[in-house]
């Protein structure tokens, strides 16, 4: 399979997904979750059939809780969303709801003061920024035995061009997602990007590293000017089982979770899958790519 | 690697490197862990040994640690106001804090309370996880308040009066802790009779003859010194009423009829407040003793302070005073001087740790450090033991679906794999066991996710191992060149993993620390058992396929 040979259509691919993602969140803004921006989420199940969204407004109205977000979830199941909740104020809301639902249940509560919002808003900025350098970091190191053609901080680079794709998609699904569906961006969602950060530099490395293994058996090769191209060529051919049976299997696995596992981690699960999968495409098709087009350059 | 092989094989303890034994080592590794992992079959096959062959050997009980969105429960986030402190006072403050609340927290019956201090910058917070707390809202409120300071002398009360005395028991066939098989008409005819002999002189000998209390031939029937609220009440009006040196009247209780010989009886105590409080502190501090160096607590008190504990002082002097934390007796010092100065030492049994966290509850009695929810995560148990049941059933979802893939794939070595990852499943889950390590939502989906990644190692193995057969060497070569060759690819990458996994642990919440740690845990894992595992067991199959032949 000559998969350089179309390197420029796969490049071009990518960069367009990723501006229309960066695009997407431009226009419609991230839905961010009660993790980052502070209020308290409270989850009902009513047993029966629930009641119309209004009528649970009316009954909100005398107790002055502000502004209230209230959605229907599944049969019998919702959720109330306001600005952060005194654990008083929350309880009112029970007791009041429960006087005309007595078969009320309270499945979970959640209440994040704003200043534990910002809070993780930081570290979660702070943690990208620090695994995307500790990548770097590594990869140059990893790599400073291949120095030609290609500098060796040139595969670093490349590893990461193909991550900001692998985080930005995902992104801009959840965008559309988040705009359609109110799904929420959490902290969850950090977790998965964070753990797609480092997966797909892994199936990138198995890559690179065939290319450093054949680059080191065959240096005459690369006397010939499409030397380097061939290479990698070769090497992509040689690997690619390998990059699409891991994700694949750990596809299934998360397929699974997502079908038959509990609903707290549904989102968080669909966001590593999309990961995943545009890890293995920015693996095969990207990064690779992106060494062959430099390398012709210079 | 041949030429190892054979010289290994010409000494003494060539058979470790044998394929069968690792291959038994493994098995037995195996069998023991999935044993702790689930102990059912393992403790059923235990009584039925105990039984058969009278033995008493222990079960297997460890329940997996299981966290607050599995079990349902609570977790609650305070700020606290350190504001008011000096800078250097205020960890010891905070641990002073973290340890009341902790005892308030227990008086909930919470199964396994966590509190801890935790800093964000400059602000100084406590963080509690209640799993499986039922009345959150009573425990918030309990929780918020400030801690309770007080000091209490002893008073005379009639009804703290003790008593010392014997007692001759006869219980019958349905009297509470009986073993006797006699009626109660029987038993109370028995007692009357032992009434009419009874006298004091006799009275032990009586007892040792015909009490139906066990150890009551030994002891006589003493029960010492007790008040009337260590025993029924029954047994404590007879005794209370009689006369010092009398033998009651036949008293009944649930336990039986008892005959009760009043020795003596004394003047009893009750723990009463004074006014003095926590409020009156002004500071406490470690000390050592000029001469011995044994550590003291050195109270210092205001000026209304002073003059309560100078009275205090004088009317109790040599007795106990006891100091008390939330309704808890921390220390309980006997006075030996009136104390004017406002400045108390205690010194009692301490080591130095301890009168340093003497001193770190006082202060934080005496400085209020106010507490305000920020933050509350309550799961409902429903929805907790649902996630749980619908995690279990993905997971095992999952590892089919895996397993079936392999084994079409890759057959024999993906056969392998398929036994290579189940091992792996049962080793994750022992170590998650065996350290105790809390099971939370996150965890689990970090652990089926690496069950995902397990394959991984093996998967880049096996795709070298068919290079290294296309490119035409034998089988045993190519086993063990493909592993070789795989390794480093295996290793560099599962750095990077792990060192994601650390980020992500120092960003998160529980949950999040729940799947990163689940997600390493699982890598170091499936590293072990990628390159040790199907390593043995492919070896063992080479040599027992049509390719193996005898190497030396």
């Amino acid at each position: 399979m000559d998969i350089i040979k179309y390197s420029k259509v796969w490049l071009l691919l990518a960069l367009i997904l990723v501006v229309v993602s960066i695009g997407l969140v431009a226009v419609f803004g991230l839905k961010f979750g009660i993790d980052f921006t502070g209020g308290s989420l409270l989850e009902l199940d009513f047993s029966t059939a629930t009641p119309a969204v209004s009528v649970v407004e009316n009954i909100l109205k005398p107790l002055n809780v502000g502004e209230v977000s209230i959605q229907s979830v599944g049969q019998s199941r919702m959720t109330i969303r306001s600005t952060t909740l005194s654990e008083g104020k929350h309880q009112e809301i029970i007791a009041i709801l429960k006087n005309v639902f007595p078969a009320l249940e309270e499945k979970r509560f959640e209440s994040v003061g704003p200043t534990i919002g910002e809070e993780l808003r930081k570290k979660s900025v702070l943690s990208l920024v620090l695994v995307i350098m500790a990548i770097i970091a590594y990869l140059t190191w990893t790599f400073r035995t291949v120095s030609y053609p290609v500098a060796s901080w040139k595969y670093g680079l490349a590893a990461i061009v193909a991550l900001i794709h692998d985080v930005t998609l995902p992104l801009g699904i959840f965008v559309i997602l988040g705009h359609f569906f109110n799904v929420e961006i959490n902290a969850l969602f950090v977790t998965a990007m964070l753990t797609i950060l480092g997966f797909s530099v892994y199936d990138t490395i198995v890559i690179f590293d065939r290319i450093r293994e054949n680059l080191l058996h065959n240096k005459n090769l690369l006397k010939i000017k499409t030397g380097f191209r061939d290479i990698v060529n070769n090497s992509i051919n040689q690997s690619i089982a390998r990059s699409v049976n891991t994700s694949f299997s750990a596809i299934l696995v998360l397929l699974a979770i997502f079908f038959f596992g509990g609903e707290s981690v549904k989102y968080f699960v669909l966001a590593l899958m999309l990961g995943m999968f545009f890890g293995t495409y920015s693996s095969i098709f990207v990064a690779s790519s992106l060494l062959v087009l430099w390398q012709k350059r210079d | 690697m041949g030429i190892l092989e054979c010289s290994a094989s010409m000494s003494k303890l060539s058979f470790l490197k044998k394929p069968w034994f690792v291959f038994l080592l493994i098995v037995i590794l195996t069998l023991i862990v999935s044993i702790i992992v689930y102990p059912p079959i393992y403790n059923r096959s235990i009584v039925w040994l105990n039984e058969s062959l009278l033995l008493s050997l222990p079960q297997y009980n460890k329940p997996f640690k299981l966290g607050l969105d599995l079990i349902g429960g609570s977790e609650l986030i305070y700020d606290a106001d350190t504001s008011k402190l000096a800078v250097n006072d205020r960890a010891g403050a905070m641990e002073g804090v973290r340890d009341i609340i902790e005892r308030r927290v227990n008086a909930f019956g919470v199964a396994e309370p966590l509190v801890q201090v935790a800093r964000a910058g400059e602000t100084w917070r406590i963080i509690a996880s209640l799993a499986g707390i039922k009345d959150i809202d009573l425990a918030i409120k309990q929780i918020g308040e400030t801690p309770t300071l007080e000091f209490r002398e002893q008073i005379e009360n009639e009804q703290a009066k003790e008593f010392k005395a014997s007692h001759l028991l006869v219980c019958y066939k349905d009297a509470v802790r009986c073993s006797q098989t006699i009626s109660k008409d029987e038993a109370r005819k028995k007692i009357d009779e032992l009434k009419k002999q009874a006298t004091k002189e006799n009275f032990i000998d009586l007892v040792k003859k015909n009490s139906t209390e066990p150890g009551a031939g030994e002891r006589g029937g003493d029960l010492g010194w007790f008040n009337r609220w260590q025993m029924v009440q029954q047994f404590s009006d007879a005794v209370s009423a009689q006369a010092i040196g009398s033998i009651s009247d036949v008293v009944e209780t649930e336990f039986g009829f008892h005959l009760i010989y009043k020795q003596d009886e004394r003047v009893g105590y009750i723990w009463s407040n004074t006014a003095l409080s926590g409020k009156h502190l002004k500071h406490v501090s470690v000390n050592f003793d000029q001469t011995t160096g044994v550590p003291e607590v050195v109270l210092e008190f205001d000026s209304d302070g002073k003059a309560l504990f100078s009275a205090i002082t004088e009317k109790n002097l040599n007795k106990p005073v006891a100091v008390v934390l939330d309704d808890f007796q921390i220390s309980v010092p006997t006075v030996r001087d009136v104390i004017k100065d406002g400045k108390a030492s205690i010194t009692g049994d301490f080591n130095i740790k301890e009168a340093k966290l003497l001193a770190q509850r006082l202060n934080s009695g005496a400085l209020p450090v106010p507490i305000k929810l920020v933050s509350q995560n309550t799961v409902g148990p429903s929805l907790g033991l649902e996630s749980l049941q619908k995690s279990l059933f993905a997971g095992v979802i999952g590892l089919l679906l895996v397993s079936l893939f392999m084994l079409v794939y890759y057959r024999l070595p993906g056969a392998v794999s398929v036994y290579v990852l189940i091992i792996y499943g049962i080793f994750s889950l022992a170590i998650f066991k065996l350290f105790e390590i809390t099971l939370t939502l996150g965890g689990i989906t970090g652990f089926i996710l690496s069950i995902g990644m397990a394959v991984d190692a093996n998967i880049l193995i096996f795709e070298r191992l068919k290079e290294e057969l296309k490119n035409g060497k034998s089988l045993s070569l190519a086993v063990e060149d493909s592993f070789d060759r795989a390794w480093s690819s295996i290793r560099d990458a599962n750095v990077t993993s792990l060192i994601t996994c650390a980020i992500l642990f120092w960003l998160g919440t529980s949950i999040v620390k729940g799947f990163a740690l689940s997600l390493a845990i699982g890598i170091g894992i499936s590293l072990f058992s990628a390159v040790f595992l199907t390593k043995a067991f492919l070896r063992l199959l080479v040599r027992k396929g049509k390719l193996g032949k005898l190497w030396c």
